[in-house]
């Protein structure tokens, strides 16, 4: 009787396993999505770096300008579930992406797997870059290209045992990643449509502006979008983007325009922490797009306490 | 000579049409300078006072007014004036000048002061990044601009300063 219940058991255990690692199998690129890579324009990818802030953390910790342009990584973020250390995606064939083929950068894009079949982990923003086009993907590895190579070899997160555990992160994205936008009821209007691509896709503004389920290992809060919460990293908190009085509620688009322009607000206080360096990248937008993002932020619904 | 020229005598009777526009943006930043000359007079006042927290707000209100008027000016929203732009920038001067004492030990513990622990941890960096601050501006006011154009760069290192102190020397609440 006992052997036949300990016989029962492990073949359930063997089947639970069965069935995680089925569930949990890192994705290739679908069909569709290999369809819609381009022939990549590297001079269009410059706008598409700048957007997608690629320098802000792979190059090295407040680097300005064209240092920003030196992805040998490096960069740890110290977050409430350890350190994860970023990696060199510099055209490096080494220690960097030199070597890649589009195929596996857009892989690593959109659905957050390296070239080697792993998952990575979301502090890559990867739940954000799902939304961007094949066009601006393949415009940006093709830029990326064009950089200068940094030798330097990459080096391993420092995370508790439990989320060493990398094929658990399939569990994760199987509830969280979702290619889908965020705001399906802003219209039609082209410049809002711009502005919702930009902060939901490349600019991945939701994933520090917004609250995360799950005690904070989980997905974007929905329905706090860009509502503000805990800081990613260390002390202090992201501050509420949406238009509530406890948010931007008072500042006009053309005052949000020019603090991504600028990196000064309404009463002329400074941008500071980790915002600095994405207002710089803002600020190598084109004008219309930071007033397409500004339009959104304006449109989106206010969230409050 | 007037009564010999009637040509002069109207563009003089003429004139107040335009200046009473312009009186209004003169009062406007005569406000923001006397609100600017106020914080930093209530620096002043409680410089070596025993609420730093409260001193050290009020200079970077302070410098923020000047940075305003001098914005102001430098986008057109309101006309250039040398005297006015050279008092906001010996108001950051000034300010940048006392700053560094009001950091003492355990004046990271206020319930709402957005200085980062990094103040204390690299006190070093932190004086280093305020001198700087107040050299570009003591070098601006040597420059004395003279036109909203020159008041471009300025704001350009003046602006560049808030922004890389701010980056790491403070934190968001």
């Amino acid at each position: 009787m006992i052997r036949k219940l300990l016989a029962a058991a492990l073949l359930l255990g063997v089947a639970a396993l069965a069935v995680f690692w089925w569930l949990t199998a890192p994705a290739a690129l679908s069909e569709s999505q290999r369809a819609s890579l381009t022939e990549g324009d590297a001079a269009a990818g410059e706008a598409v770096f700048w957007a997608g802030g690629c320098g802000s953390c792979h190059a090295e910790k407040s680097a300005k300008g064209d240092a920003k342009k030196l992805l040998g990584g490096g960069h740890r973020l110290d977050t409430p579930a350890g350190v994860f250390v970023t990696p060199n995606i510099s055209p490096d064939s080494e220690t960097g992406i030199g070597g890649w083929t589009l195929d596996q950068f857009a892989n690593a894009m959109w659905n957050g797997v390296s070239p080697a079949g792993r998952h990575y982990y979301p502090s890559f923003p990867y739940a954000s870059y799902v939304r961007m086009t094949g066009e601006d993907i393949s415009n940006l590895f093709a830029y990326l290209q064009t950089l200068e190579p940094v030798s330097r070899a990459s080096e391993p997160h420092e995370l508790p045992l439990p989320l060493k555990l990398h094929r658990g992160i399939g569990l994760w994205k199987l509830a969280f990643l979702d290619a889908a936008p965020v705001m399906t009821g802003i219209g039609e209007d082209e410049t809002l449509l711009r502005g919702r691509y930009l902060v939901e896709g490349p600019g991945h503004c939701g994933e520090c502006h917004t609250p995360r389920t799950a005690f904070g290992f989980g997905g974007m809060d929905k329905s706090r979008w860009l509502g503000g919460g805990a800081a990613p990293e260390g002390d202090g908190k992201i501050p509420n983007i949406t238009p509530h009085d406890k948010g931007l509620g008072s500042w006009s688009a053309g005052d949000i325009a020019s603090y991504l322009e600028t990196g000064f607000t309404p009463e002329f206080d400074s941008v500071g922490g980790s915002m600095v360096s994405v207002q710089e990248n803002m600020a190598r937008l084109t004008k219309e797009d930071r007033a397409a993002i500004a339009a959104y932020l304006k449109a989106i619904p206010p969230v409050g306490d | 000579m007037g009564r010999n020229c009637p040509a002069i005598e109207q563009t003089r009777l003429a004139a107040p049409a335009v200046p009473r526009e312009y009186d209004m943006k003169k009062l406007v930043i005569a406000s923001i300078l006397t609100a600017t000359l106020t914080a930093g007079a209530a620096l002043a006042a409680s410089h070596g006072g025993d609420d730093p927290i409260a001193t050290r707000k009020n200079g970077m209100q302070g410098v923020g007014l000047a940075m305003g008027a001098l914005a102001g000016m430098a986008k057109g929203e309101v006309p250039f004036n040398d005297k006015q732009a050279l008092a906001a920038l010996k108001t950051m001067n000034y300010v940048f000048t006392t700053f560094g004492a009001h950091f003492p030990e355990g004046s990271d513990m206020g319930a709402n002061t957005t200085a980062a622990p990094k103040i204390w941890e690299d006190m070093e960096g932190f004086m280093a990044a305020i001198d700087k601050a107040k050299m570009d501006t003591a070098a601006a006011i040597e420059a004395a601009p003279a036109s909203a154009e020159a008041l471009g760069p300025i704001l350009g290192s003046v602006g560049g300063n808030c922004k890389s102190c701010h980056e790491a020397f403070r934190v968001s609440n």
